[in-house]
Formats: structure tokens, sequence, C-alpha cells
């Protein structure tokens, strides 16, 4: 199963389209943007999440200010590098390199997009088995999805086999 | 995700039901506050907790529109 179907396809359009008059232009025309569509879904069994461990993926561009470099937010074709940090970090801690959503409400309260004191109290609670220790954290303006394929995913696959996952939670921004 | 039972939740359903995720939960809340408004921490654990139910069934799942939505 493919996370994108017909990708080599879309990257042609994308390359031939979008990126060219990027490339030439220098401007971002979205009318040019071939749109992902998928007609079929992956398969799966479900789990039972009260003996499982779950980890969290974020889009929302967040990063430990003091030790980590900040996405590059402001590449119009995008940053498709991760930021790792403890599941228990304090919000004090984190900031977000993202510019393609209003920061007023995550910076007003972090949880509308990183809901770590919620998942704690979830697994504390009993309907999580328990947390991944690790937050897998990344920048979710990514237009081109065959980068996000060959780049985003693969080491979030590793992190997930490496603290031994059997779910993950996304909350894009 | 290969191997891993996966679930998401969006403001976007047009996104959503293009990209056919194995399994979400669609809201009417906004851009940069996904999970609820903030501060309001029973509409976030709402939203939350749907979406994490959706992981007991096998994928595929029907995408679950669930009534949350953005103050006026």
């Amino acid at each position: 199963m493919q996370i994108i179907e017909n990708l080599t396809q879309w990257q042609s359009e994308y390359e031939t389209g979008f990126l060219a008059d990027f490339t030439k232009s220098g401007e971002v025309n979205w009318k040019q943007y071939p749109k992902v569509k998928n007609l079929s879904s992956p398969a799966g069994p479900g789990i039972n999440l009260s003996q499982s461990r779950l980890l969290f993926v974020t889009t929302a561009g967040g990063y430990l200010k003091d030790s980590q470099t900040p996405f590059d937010a402001s590449n119009v074709l995008g940053d498709y590098t991760l930021r790792l940090f403890p599941v228990t970090t304090v919000f004090a801690d984190i900031a977000y390199a993202h510019e393609h959503y209003d920061h007023a409400a995550v910076d007003e309260d972090p949880q509308v997009l990183l809901p770590l004191r919620h998942l704690a109290d979830l697994a504390a609670e009993g309907l999580i088995g328990a947390l991944a220790p690790t937050v897998v954290s990344f920048c979710g303006y990514h237009p081109d999805v065959t980068s996000v394929v060959k780049l985003t995913i693969p080491p979030i696959l590793e992190i997930a086999r490496a603290e031994r996952a059997d779910a993950v939670l996304l909350v894009p921004s | 995700m290969e191997g891993f039972a996966t679930t998401i939740t969006s403001w976007s359903a047009s996104t959503t039901h293009a990209t056919l995720p194995p399994r979400a939960t669609v809201t009417r809340l906004n851009r940069g506050a996904t999970l609820g408004e903030p501060h309001d921490d029973a509409q976030q654990r709402r939203v939350l907790e749907a979406t994490l139910a959706l992981l007991a069934q096998g994928a595929p799942v029907e995408i679950l529109r669930i009534n949350e939505r953005a103050e006026e």
C-alpha cells in the first residue's frame, strides 16, 4: 500500500508545473500545484490502546528553543527535517517555527496543538497504555510530497520502531 | 504507517477526504487550534479521545466528523 498513490505521476506534475513555474518566476503559484488524491486507504488491524504504546507526532513546527535549530519555516519549498524532544518537555522550552498558521492560539495554550499534558493524563488514567518517550516534530508545510515520503517518513518509522510504539497519533497544525 | 496503527484529527475535511488516512476525525475547528479553543481542556480532550478511540477499529475507518467547532 502506497502512502501516496501514483507518486511518480504526481512528481512529474509537480516538477513540470508548480516547481518549474516557481524556478522561472520566483513566485509561488498555487494554481499550478497538483493536489494529492488517494482513492483508497491503508488497511490494518485495530489495537487495544490501553495495552499499547502511543507515539505522538506534531506538524506545528515545535522545537527546543535553547538547544535546537528552528525549522527553515520561510523556505517556500519546505523543510523536511525532524526535531525530537521528550514527551515530558515543559511548554516553556518549546518554540514554533512555522509560517502557515496563526500562532496566537498555541502561544496562549500549547495544548491546542501539542496535547502533552492531556496525553500524560490519559496515560495516567489508563486509556493509553504508555506514551513513547519522544515527540516527533516537523514543520508541516511540505509542498513536495515525494520528499515527505523519502525524507520525513522513514526516520519517523525508525523512531516508532526504536521506541516500540504500537500506534501513532498525528496532530496537524 | 507501515506496521503501526495511526490516527489523525484535522480541521480540513477536504484534505482529509483527498488523502484518505486509515483513521481520522474531522472538526470545524480552526487552523492553528486543531484540538480546540485555548484553555478549553474539555473540548481538547473530547477531540483527542474521539480520535484515539478510532485506534480500536481495524482500518480503514470511515472518516468521522465530530461536532466540535470554534467559537464565533
